[in-house]
Formats: C-alpha cells, sequence, structure tokens
C-alpha cells in the first residue's frame, strides 16, 4: 500500500469511517508486532503492546501530518511506547527488588538459573542484542529489522542522521565484544 | 565507512570508489565480507514469525468502539444537558435574587428610636457611621454601614 493510499484511508478514519482504520491495522501489523517482540521479549506482552501502538495512533490520528510517511509516524509512536514500558518494568523490577525483605531469594542477572533459561531459550545473539542500551537496540533493530533508512530512523529517534550512524556501528561493536 | 556503503547510506560516487576499491583489495573485500555476514546475522536474529494467526483488528477495534461508547451518550443528549443546565442556572439566579432582595433592608427615612449609631470606624479608606436598626419584626436587627460624606 503506498503513503497516498494510507493517507487516503486516514482521511476517511477521521471522518468517522472508522472501519477504514482496519485496512491500515492489517497492513503495518506484521512490522509493529515484530518491533515490539524485540522490546518486549515474548508473543503475548508483544502483542498487547501493538494493539497498545493501534490504539494510541488512531486517537492522534489528527495530528498526523501527511506530507511525511505514515510508516515513520507509526514507527514513532510504538518506539516511544515499547521504550516506556521498558522504563514502567524498570521501575517495577527496582521496586520489588526493594520490597524483597529476603537478599537470598534474590536472583542476580547473571546467575546460573538466569543463564540457563536464557541460553535455553534464545541464542547467545539474541542475549547479547538485549543486554544493549535501549538507544542502540533500537537503531539495530530500525535498520536491520525494518530495513529503514538512516533519514527515517532519526526522525523516529529524533537525532541527527550522523548520530544514527554512530548508534550502529557503536551497537555493533558492543555486540561484538559481548559475544567474544 | 564499509558499514555505511553496506547499509546503502553512500552517495552514488564513493558507492562507486568503494566498489572499484574492492576490485583490487583483498584484504578489504575481506573486511566487507565480514560486515555483511553480521548484518545477515543480526537479520536472521531480529527476524520475527508471529505467523499467519496475527490479527490485531478485532481486539483494537473493539477497544476503540468502547472509546466510542463512552463518547456518544454525552454528544448525543448534549442538548437536552445544555437546556436542563440552562433551567438550573435560571433557577439558581431567581432564588440568589429572591433571597437578595429579602435580605437587604433600606434604612429608615428618619432617624428615630430603632436606630442607634455605634461608632464611625474607616472602611477601605472611607469614613463608615455603623447604625443598628431595628425592624418591626421581633427578634430582627441588622446593621447599616452608612459612608460619611
Amino acid at each position: 500500500m503506498t503513503n497516498n493510499e494510507i493517507v487516503l484511508l486516514v482521511n476517511e478514519c477521521l471522518a468517522g469511517k472508522r472501519e477504514s482504520y482496519s485496512l491500515i491495522i492489517r497492513c503495518f501489523q506484521h512490522k509493529i508486532f515484530a518491533l515490539c517482540f524485540h522490546f518486549m521479549g515474548t508473543s503475548p506482552d508483544a502483542e498487547d503492546a501493538a494493539m497498545e501502538v493501534f490504539i494510541k495512533a488512531y486517537r492522534k490520528l489528527k495530528g498526523y501530518n501527511p506530507q511525511y510517511a505514515f510508516s515513520t509516524w507509526l514507527f514513532k509512536i510504538a518506539v516511544n511506547h515499547c521504550i516506556g514500558l521498558l522504563r514502567r518494568q524498570k521501575r517495577e523490577k527496582e521496586y520489588l527488588d526493594t520490597q524483597r525483605s529476603n537478599p537470598a531469594r534474590t536472583i542476580e542477572a547473571n546467575s546460573p538459573e538466569v543463564i540457563f533459561f536464557k541460553d535455553t531459550r534464545q541464542t547467545a545473539l539474541e542475549n547479547a542484542v538485549n543486554s544493549l542500551p535501549v538507544k542502540y537496540r533500537t537503531a539495530l533493530i530500525l535498520k536491520y529489522q525494518q530495513d529503514l533508512s538512516y533519514r527515517q530512523i532519526s526522525e523516529i529517534m529524533e537525532i541527527p542522521v550522523n548520530t544514527v550512524g554512530s548508534l550502529i556501528l557503536r551497537g555493533k561493536k558492543e555486540l561484538r565484544e559481548v559475544l567474544k | 565507512m564499509y558499514a555505511m556503503y553496506l547499509d546503502g547510506e553512500t552517495g552514488p560516487e564513493t558507492k562507486q570508489e568503494i566498489e572499484t576499491h574492492l576490485e583490487s583489495c583483498a584484504r578489504c573485500k575481506e573486511q566487507v565480507r565480514q560486515l555483511e555476514a553480521e548484518n545477515t546475522r543480526l537479520k536472521k536474529t531480529f527476524s520475527v514469525s508471529p505467523g499467519p494467526a496475527l490479527d490485531l483488528v478485532p481486539g483494537v477495534m473493539e477497544k476503540l468502539a468502547d472509546d466510542r461508547e463512552k463518547i456518544i451518550p454525552v454528544r448525543r443528549y448534549r442538548w437536552v444537558l445544555a437546556t436542563a443546565a440552562s433551567f438550573l442556572l435560571v433557577v439558581f439566579l431567581l432564588v440568589y435574587f429572591i433571597i437578595n432582595k429579602r435580605s437587604s433592608p433600606t434604612p429608615p427615612e428618619q432617624p428615630g428610636e430603632k436606630q442607634v449609631i455605634l461608632c464611625t470606624a474607616r472602611v477601605e479608606g472611607r469614613s463608615v457611621q455603623t447604625h443598628i436598626y431595628k425592624s418591626d419584626e421581633p427578634d430582627i436587627q441588622f446593621i447599616w454601614l452608612e459612608k460619611e460624606e
């Protein structure tokens, strides 16, 4: 579907034809799910996050500027939503960690239990990717999963184009070091 | 530079220069081959196949319908709500004026037994005299503040 076709559907939605939005969802749902999956880590969480992204996007539809690609606008919402969810999860984890009264019950991130479950579930590279800082991971996902250009990534992450190149290079460097 | 070349982020001239150089430099060619393999592995890692079963449409549309139901009753009955609000406003204003009228006594035209001058005070920079009046109704007195000319 071309961006012009999507803009027509967006206008129909804004005119009250909500059914047109289902076509937009069908067009992007696999990409948004895949993007969310690498932030959230599990299919059910990715599905929930992707649904929330589409709901958020619908509510913000009036703010979409048709001069820009709809996909870039939607990815921006998705990335910000996932980063927000990760931050919330991190805060909740920190809170739960501080609430644990018995230190013997806490499981360290690199404890044998965690490593065992990680290694049985994921490849070494997946583990390494998940351990990357969010900004590196975001840049790598947008480049190597969504196949976006540096310019599109810069618009989504709201950073200069040169910085995108640096993030991708540094992200790959960190991956190499982790995998050594 | 080779990473950007592989990501398709170099201009046509630079791309041509790199390709010409790679034809004659085995070391750089090997470097590019390794970077290309790294990119392929990354793409493989990031590839997700949620399967044909993934359909977010029903869930999203149901949620959006819930939103609509929450908004529509207000829209549908907005004229009723507006009329009711206007009616309540008119009633409130009527009650307010009636009460105000009843509680705003006028001083007697001629000072007499019913009036006691208490003192002269300054209110907001102006001299005022405080009077106490007895009304004809039993147990009702009121205070009247009069500005001194």
